[in-house]
């Protein structure tokens, strides 16, 4: 998948524990896993906004694209 | 009606009908083991052609042996001289078939047990129905030949095409495609955060 979640780098930059991003944001921590993990398939404006609003960062500090990926992922 | 409601009686039905065939193959088996011990108590069972009225195609081959002597042709066709292979073919050809709507009857309650329990896409269920589409479509091939051979009677071999079962099996098979597209929807959704 060409899409990076660069969710571990903001949490620790902001000293953050998944469990309680995923307290915040209002999502079991096994969907902060699958979103961390990059097997999700879709994000919703919402859960996007809602970890934005937690972390206070922007969309584009979370997720990245990147094209050496597209070619490997497939879906 | 709740949708509940509704699939307990559907789940319910299964159930009985599934009894009720399981008991006819049971009492089909003990009439086919008595028939072979004693032939003679069935000597006023008369045999009832069902005839090809469902089917779209039919055809049909009909040696009468009574023809020749004019005392037999009087009888009807009773099971003292049903021969031996036309017994075995018409034992083997009803307990696979009961077998078949058995197994595909018992799927179809596990699907709807499934759906009951909000489980419905799941990719056992696309498997079930394919499951039944294909035994519909082999009771279909099997329902598609008779054979009946009274030995001094009369011998009847018939080929009909009777759509039912195909239809069915087709409409197994479409929900199959169905189902499976509906687990990937799922799949998908699951994997939406």
């Amino acid at each position: 998948m060409p899409i990076i979640i660069n969710l571990d780098q903001v949490l620790a930059d902001r000293n953050m524990k998944s469990k309680e991003l995923a307290e915040i944001v209002g999502i079991t921590e096994a969907n902060l896993s699958i979103l961390k993990s990059g097997k999700a398939k879709a994000v919703r404006f919402s859960t996007l906004e809602a970890i934005c609003e937690a972390l206070d960062c922007q969309p584009g500090d979370i997720l990245a694209f990147s094209s050496s990926n597209s070619s490997e992922g497939g879906e | 009606m709740k949708k509940n409601t509704l699939l307990t009686i559907a789940y319910f039905i299964c159930k009985l009908i599934n009894a009720v065939i399981l008991v006819t193959i049971i009492m089909f088996t003990v009439f086919f083991i008595h028939f072979q011990i004693d032939k003679s108590a069935y000597q006023n069972w008369n045999f009832m052609d069902k005839g090809s009225s469902n089917s779209i195609i039919s055809l049909e081959s009909k040696i009468d042996y009574s023809q020749n002597s004019k005392t037999v042709s009087q009888q009807k066709p009773n099971f003292l001289n049903f021969s031996t292979l036309s017994l075995y073919f018409n034992y083997l050809k009803f307990t696979v078939s009961a077998s078949l709507i058995f197994i595909s009857l018992r799927l179809f309650g596990k699907v709807i047990a499934s759906v009951k329990n909000r489980k419905t896409f799941e990719k056992i269920n696309a498997f079930a129905f394919k499951r039944i589409g294909i035994y519909c479509f082999i009771i279909g091939i099997i329902s598609s030949y008779d054979y009946y051979d009274f030995e001094t009677q009369f011998k009847l071999t018939r080929i009909s095409l009777n759509l039912t079962f195909y239809i069915i099996a087709l409409i197994a098979l479409v929900l199959s495609e169905i189902f499976k597209e509906g687990n990937k929807l799922k799949l998908e959704s699951d994997l939406t955060i």
